[in-house]
């Protein structure tokens, strides 16, 4: 199912479907924000803003506008 | 002369980049200015093998080649124009171990401008513990590089990359990724167009908005015609590239590194589930900066004490041992006084350098922007504000010059404007020596009402720049697009070595640049308050002797109102007299006025001023705090440092925008004196109102 | 030492002062490099 990282709960993991927005800042692609990706929600800080993410072991804070623009896919613990 | 190699230092933040400096130049370094910005532009020389020396530069930390900031334009800059004299002959890329793949993007696009390249791999020793190993011949030949594996912890790996300098000419400049394959094309064209130029230079030329000021402005026009796509294709374009770059670094990490999950630790997420706590994480911040204030006040008395007296005794002793004259008055009562002035500011200075400093190697400094983002944005400024507003704790100069990492300019223009408004360390003496002087030493609830009062001007200062963010916010019309990713790097001990380096380089810059004009105008005031126009200043003898004569008055009496007269006749005096109404309101007496006056020139000054103002004629040995107990209000008589008049004081030196040196940074920040007028009208103004009402309530 | 020599050395003092006060407030380097008004210069 489709989804943004914005809607992403702490302890959940996913993986990134989607970065083409043009609201994604290229620096975040170069810090290994890509398609492909898996991401775990370390923390947030209050009102869910910003979002502490551990994409493919960097570690790394985006604000919740940023993330609604990058489309994910929610995955199962296995 | 042997020949220099030019050394460019390239790497992520948070690489340990500039311990490879350390560790390539010891203290054989010097701190600069980039011309016309101030970006910090650190150099150093470096002893090869044989004879050889390298300049090394350090550039500022960047994550990619596309810069999106001041200080990431530096690195680009320097690395597309050939004439420029710092442009290196062979750049070290310094990565870290355990980020290695997102290390290596910054490598590849260096390796594409086809300059000689060396790729340092640094924390070499955290592969064991995170389960990390390396086919390093695997990773040279794909790379086409040599490799240096360096630990600066356990100093392994230097002298390697040292060679690797030496030698720089047998590496390969083959590029890695061939950039037509994105979107052929287009880049067709562009080779056809440009057939002598290096492909991936012309794509950075048109994709940047950077100030290629230096290069050849030609080349770069006419580039700038080939603009045929718009801005949406082509940073759909630089998304391909990043995606192409990444799935090289994959293909070749694949065979090269291995990562031993089951053996690999990370505490990190652990530590950061409290550290960035939605409630712990507030707490033990707020309970890191109680520690540290507390600290700087506490650690910092005994040796300011120290100093002041150590200071009072020379001045005595120089009176008294060298022969009489304007020379040895000069040293004695302007120069010993002047230098007391600025030497007393370096322990505190040094601590506050220390823990900042620690803060950042750290990696706490990061945690902090998380935390602080969302609370920060409601007051128009961004988590990375925090910084900047918390070096503000020492100066304003470095602090606004931290602002350069904030992407948005609008918040980065709003956190310049606000930050002098924190209580910076030349404040300090001033609220020091005067709290000391009319707060009561009594306790409440075991904290002292001094050290109460202290705390509430640092709030009150903090308080004045939250605010006034939150105005300009409104006020501001400038729309511009903010963005907002921070690493958060893996939490290290800071290595000894660099936080000294800090502290002592941030402690020298103090000294030898504020001091020099402290001790300046220290001399310069010392002549106007020893001499003066008229007989009213040369007649003062006979003057005083005369106004005196009834009255019984000791040698050591009539001693001391000659010298008061004297004074009051000097060229100081004059100029003090003709701006006391203005200030008189405010509970100041024209000595009071002169300090101000000379406090643009900087805050400490101040103190300084006062005590060369008192000491002139003056043949008691005495600290500089017993003198300003001494002074009375020649008008409503008592002290003139009373309650009324000290908090009046405190409150104008918490508000007011007295630092010429700020101005000009904001000036040169900023490229416009619109904003650092607007900062001394405004700041001013509100501090003399506050003054004003504080002395007519309370006197 | 005489007070001759004490006046020349106090007064070549106060000239190196006044000289090195200027020298940094008043006679800047002028630079001209590009202006970062109201408008966020296109770094970012």
């Amino acid at each position: 199912m489709e989804d943004n990282l914005a809607n992403l709960k702490r302890g959940e993991r996913c993986v990134i479907t989607d970065v083409s927005s043009i609201h994604i800042p290229l620096k975040l692609l170069e810090m290994g924000c890509l398609p492909g990706n898996y991401v775990e929600l370390v923390q947030v800080a209050p009102f869910q803003d910003p979002m502490y993410l551990n994409i493919n072991g960097t570690h790394l804070a985006i604000r919740k506008e940023t993330a609604i623009h990058i489309l994910i896919k929610k995955i199962a613990y296995e | 002369m042997s020949k220099q190699i030019n050394v460019a230092l390239i790497g992520n933040p948070n690489t340990g980049k500039t311990s490879v400096f350390n560790a390539l130049t010891g203290l054989n370094q010097k701190v600069g200015n980039y011309p016309g910005i101030t970006v910090e532009k650190k150099e150093g020389i470096c002893k090869l093998p044989r004879g050889v020396k390298a300049h090394i530069i350090d550039l500022p930390g960047t994550y990619s080649l596309n810069a999106s900031s001041l200080d990431e334009n530096v690195v680009i800059e320097l690395l597309l124009n050939k004439n420029d004299k710092d442009f290196p002959d062979v750049a070290v890329v310094v990565s870290d171990v355990e980020n290695l793949k997102r290390n290596l993007l910054l490598y590849t696009q260096i390796k594409d401008l086809e300059i000689p390249t060396i790729l340092v791999i640094n924390m070499a020793d955290r592969m064991d513990y995170k389960g990390i190993s390396l086919d390093l011949n695997y990773l040279e030949e794909r790379l086409k590089t040599k490799i240096a594996l360096v630990s600066t912890r356990k100093k392994q790996g230097i002298d390697r990359l040292k060679s690797l300098i030496t030698n720089y000419k047998e590496l390969s400049i083959n590029h890695c990724i061939d950039l037509s394959e994105i979107d052929k094309n287009y880049f067709e064209n562009l080779k056809t167009a440009f057939p002598n130029q290096l492909l991936y230079k012309l794509w950075l030329v048109i994709t940047q908005d950077v100030n290629f000021g230096k290069a050849d402005r030609n080349e770069i026009d006419a580039v700038t015609n080939f603009k045929t796509k718009s801005k949406a294709d082509l940073k759909r374009l630089q998304q391909k590239e990043t995606i192409k770059r990444y799935q090289f670094i994959n293909d070749v990490l694949k065979k090269g590194q291995t990562i031993d999950i089951a053996s690999a630790k990370d505490l990190r997420m652990q530590f950061d589930r409290i550290i960035t706590h939605k409630i712990w994480g507030y707490l033990i911040f707020f309970v890191i900066l109680l520690t540290i204030f507390q600290a700087i006040y506490d650690w910092s008395s005994v040796p300011m004490d120290f100093i002041d007296k150590t200071f009072a005794v020379l001045s005595e002793w120089t009176k008294t041992q060298l022969p009489k004259g304007a020379f040895t008055n000069l040293l004695a009562e302007g120069v010993i006084p002047g230098l007391g002035g600025i030497i007393i500011f370096i322990p505190q200075i040094a601590f506050l350098f220390l823990f900042i400093s620690v803060l950042e190697e750290s990696g706490y400094m990061s945690r902090v922007v998380f935390l602080m983002d969302r609370i920060m944005r409601r007051f128009g400024l961004s988590g990375k504000s925090i910084v900047p507003l918390i070096s503000g704790t020492a100066c304003a100069i470095p602090a606004i010059m931290a602002t350069r990492n904030i992407e948005s300019w609008k918040e980065r223009l709003i956190t310049i404007l606000v930050t002098p408004f924190i209580t910076c360390s030349a404040r300090l003496p001033v609220y020091l020596i005067i709290i000391s002087l009319v707060i009561p030493e009594g306790r409440i609830f075991g904290l002292g009402y001094q050290a109460l009062t202290l705390m509430f001007l640092y709030l009150i200062g903090f308080l004045a720049a939250i605010i006034s963010a939150y105005i300009l916010n409104r006020v501001l019309k400038i729309k511009s697009k903010t963005f907002f990713v921070v690493e958060m790097p893996n939490y290290k001990l800071p290595l000894i070595k660099n936080v000294a380096i800090t502290v002592l380089e941030k402690t020298k810059a103090f000294v030898f640049g504020a001091g020099k004009i402290i001790l300046a105008i220290s001399i310069v005031l010392w002549f106007l308050a020893s001499y003066g126009p008229g007989e009213n200043f040369n007649d003062a003898e006979t003057i005083t002797k005369k106004e005196y004569a009834n009255q019984n008055l000791s040698a050591e009496e009539l001693h001391q109102k000659i010298a008061s007269h004297k004074l009051e006749h000097s060229y100081i005096g004059l100029t003090g007299r003709a701006i006391e109404p203005a200030i008189r309101p405010l509970g100041y007496d024209w000595k009071i006025g002169i300090a101000i006056v000379s406090s643009f020139a900087a805050r400490e000054v101040f103190v300084g001023t006062l005590a060369t103002i008192y000491s002139v004629g003056s043949d008691q040995e005495e600290t500089i705090k017993n003198r300003m107990a001494g002074e009375i209000n020649p008008i409503l008589g008592g002290p003139l440092f009373n309650f009324a008049s000290g908090i009046s004081l405190l409150l104008f030196y918490a508000f007011a925008m007295q630092c010429m040196s700020t101005l000009a940074v904001v000036k040169k920040e900023t490229n416009s004196w619109k904003w650092p007028a607007l900062q001394l009208i405004i700041m001013s103004g509100f501090a003399y109102i506050v003054a004003l009402i504080a002395f007519q309530v309370l006197k | 030492m005489n007070p001759f020599i004490q006046n020349i050395l106090a007064i070549t003092a106060l000239v190196l002062a006044i000289g090195f006060l200027i020298t940094k407030f008043f006679l800047k380097k002028k630079n001209s490099k590009k202006a970062c008004g109201d408008d966020d210069c296109g770094c970012h």
